[in-house]
């Protein structure tokens, strides 16, 4: 409990010396300013590169990695009345790609945390355009669901991703490999593949994701036509990709999804580990930078507040010897020093949006950006504030303390 | 209470000074002190008297023997209940004054008595500004106390002393830095205050002409009453 008495001490001494108070208060609002500013921008710029990630890759990915745990060929078979006699056993190419997706799919429609899902018939391929031949793969698409899943759609130059579902001949391939190729959109290019099958196509559609290894190699048409191109059955799939709630829980999904899955269930940490690590470390850097500089504005304060009772032993002495106990004492510096923080805090919040939004305008043309990315994340400011706070509290209960422990009669005597 | 009449009794202090060398101040003293007393201690400097003024003030409790004031010992109690009896039982004037110089003459008498939270802040506030009015200085009960001169700063003071109705006012050297007609003012309220009201005063002086018209002095010379 605060005495009222003690707190119209604390109010004359904040107001007897405004500038002080002000520059204690300033140096928290520096320090909780920066820390939002810090944090918003390396959490936009965590967002930036996510988003970057995540438009060409799935959360989780179920494919078949070859007959790595999967040689056991009866397993399919549930029926225990069934006698089976196997003579010689070979591996055979049945076990490359997902021949019966649909079941599978069907299997993920039981987990709730499983958002978005769509299968793809990934190939490497020729194109052709006259007598230029590139290597490059091709993606056979489910086009609604891809588009839900990468936001596909966004990264059009020209024509539109539908348009791949309304022509079956349609193709729309990366900026780089249209400019490698010469080709135009409405122009024809020719695909083929490994086994020596050539098709033609029609350019519906030019795609950037602004990441030179795709946009160079790949290409994109509908999953029917790529099951023809191969002659694979209906249902065929080379890979499933799965979008889940929360990204960050991917891990823990992939291997409840592999006791039901006799496939390889991939997490994005394992198939993309760099992009986990860029991510830890730039928030790493963030908070220990912003941290070093709340620290400093502590130290500011406990400066100030260490003045301020040196300044004031005379009173501090003469309150003792009225009967002002060790515990009003640090009740009368300690809520200075509070106050100077939780405004200096509030202040700082604002700043710090202030600054934010206005770092958020601007321009930085690159990529896919337009201004420098910013995160507002709620959590941001929050802790900015808890730690402007506590560095605050403890700033302030040194000179506080040591206040208490002045000895009235060392300083009335001298 | 009292039945023997004695608001302070103290028995075989020894205090010892330990810088910059080991040192015995106050070598073995007793007295006792009736209520309404005007006490003056007197002495040399150096002959331990403001020492021993600040043990019977409880805020010094590094010594040996046994303090009463009031029917209550005060030896060997911790800090904190030395400092809510300080603030009911004791009212000090020192010599430079010590107001808090933020505050109004008016908020530095209440204070004390704000925290006792014995009274209403109405009630505090209208005795204070009685006791500036006896102690004519009921035009300065809103200026602030570094505006003061010092005169008026000592009256404030002891006002502040006065405020929660102490059964001992101690002075270390109250007039000590005051002008002779200051000083009277002060000598004068002080024999008001016991003689009318029975409050003890204990005031440290080498003041003759202060001592002389107490009711008894005490007299110290190297730690020892003479």
């Amino acid at each position: 409990m605060i005495k009222p008495t003690n707190l119209r001490i604390v109010f004359v001494h904040l107001t007897s010396r405004i500038k002080q108070s002000a520059i204690a208060m300033l140096s928290v609002t520096f320090g909780v300013c920066m820390y939002i500013c810090m944090n918003s921008f390396m959490a936009g710029v965590n967002d930036t590169q996510t988003e970057l990630a995540f438009s060409t890759l799935a959360h989780v990915r179920i494919y078949n990695d070859g007959n790595n745990g999967n040689t056991n060929f009866v397993a399919d078979v549930d029926d225990s009345d069934t006698w089976i006699h196997v003579r010689n056993p070979k591996s055979i190419q049945y076990t490359e790609g997902i021949k019966h997706s649909s079941k599978i799919i069907d299997e993920l429609q039981n987990y709730p945390e499983v958002v978005a899902m769509t299968p793809q018939l990934n190939i490497n391929v020729f194109y052709r355009n006259g007598a230029m031949s590139i290597n490059g793969s091709l993606s056979g698409v489910d086009v609604v669901n891809e588009n839900r899943l990468f936001n596909t759609s966004n990264y059009m130059v020209e024509g539109s991703w539908e348009a791949l579902e309304y022509r079956t001949d349609g193709i729309i391939i990366g900026k780089g490999l249209a400019e490698k190729l010469g080709v135009k959109m409405g122009d024809p290019i020719s695909l083929s593949t490994a086994d020596g099958i050539i098709k033609n196509y029609k350019v519906v559609g030019i795609i950037e994701f602004t990441i030179a290894s795709i946009d160079d190699r790949k290409g994109f048409i509908r999953i029917t036509s790529a099951r023809q191109l191969l002659s694979k059955n209906q249902g065929y799939v080379s890979d499933i990709q799965v979008n889940i709630d929360n990204l960050s829980n991917a891990r823990e999904i992939a291997e409840k999804l592999q006791t039901r899955i006799p496939l390889k269930v991939e997490a994005w940490q394992e198939s993309s580990g760099q992009l986990e690590v860029g991510s830890k470390l730039r928030d790493i850097i963030a908070i220990s930078v912003s941290l070093a500089i709340l620290i400093v504005a502590g130290f500011g304060i406990y400066n100030i507040m260490n003045m301020t009772v040196n300044e004031k032993m005379r009173e501090i002495a003469i309150l003792k010897a009225m009967g002002f106990e060790g515990m009003d004492i640090v009740q009368i510096f300690l809520v200075q020093s509070i106050f100077v923080g939780i405004l200096g805090g509030f202040v700082g919040m604002l700043t710090g949006f202030g600054i934010s939004a206005t770092i958020d305008n601007i321009p930085f043309q690159l990529a896919t950006l337009d201004t420098y990315p910013i995160a507002y994340n709620l959590s941001d400011y929050g802790m900015s504030f808890f730690f402007g706070f506590i560095t605050t509290f403890i700033a302030g209960y040194l000179p506080a303390k040591k206040a208490s422990n002045v000895d009235p009669i060392e300083i009335i005597r001298a | 209470m009292n039945t023997n009449n004695n608001v302070l009794s103290a028995k075989s202090l020894v205090k010892y000074f330990h810088e910059p060398q080991t040192f015995q101040v106050i070598k073995d003293i007793s007295f006792d002190v009736k209520k309404g007393e005007f006490l003056a201690i007197m002495g040399k400097s150096g002959s331990g008297k403001s020492t021993l003024l600040y043990l019977l003030s409880t805020m010094d409790t590094d010594y040996t023997g046994e303090i009463e004031i009031n029917g209550f010992n005060v030896s060997n109690k911790d800090q904190n209940q030395l400092a809510a009896f300080r603030n009911n039982n004791i009212g000090f004037v020192f010599q430079f004054h010590y107001l808090l110089p933020e505050f109004t003459a008016l908020e530095n008498v209440m204070l004390p008595a704000l925290k006792q939270q014995k009274k209403s802040k109405e009630e505090i506030r209208e005795k204070a500004l009685e006791h500036l009015n006896v102690f004519g200085l009921k035009n300065m009960a809103f200026k602030k106390a570094s505006k003061l001169s010092g005169g008026e700063q000592q009256r404030v003071a002891v006002a502040r002393a006065l405020i929660n109705d102490p059964a001992i006012i101690m002075g270390d050297e109250p007039t000590g830095n005051l002008d002779s007609k200051n000083s009277d003012i002060v000598f004068n309220i002080f024999r008001e205050i016991a003689k009318e009201r029975g409050q003890t005063i204990i005031a440290v002086t080498h003041d003759d002409e202060f001592a002389a018209n107490c009711d008894r002095i005490l007299e110290l010379s190297d730690g020892k009453i003479v």
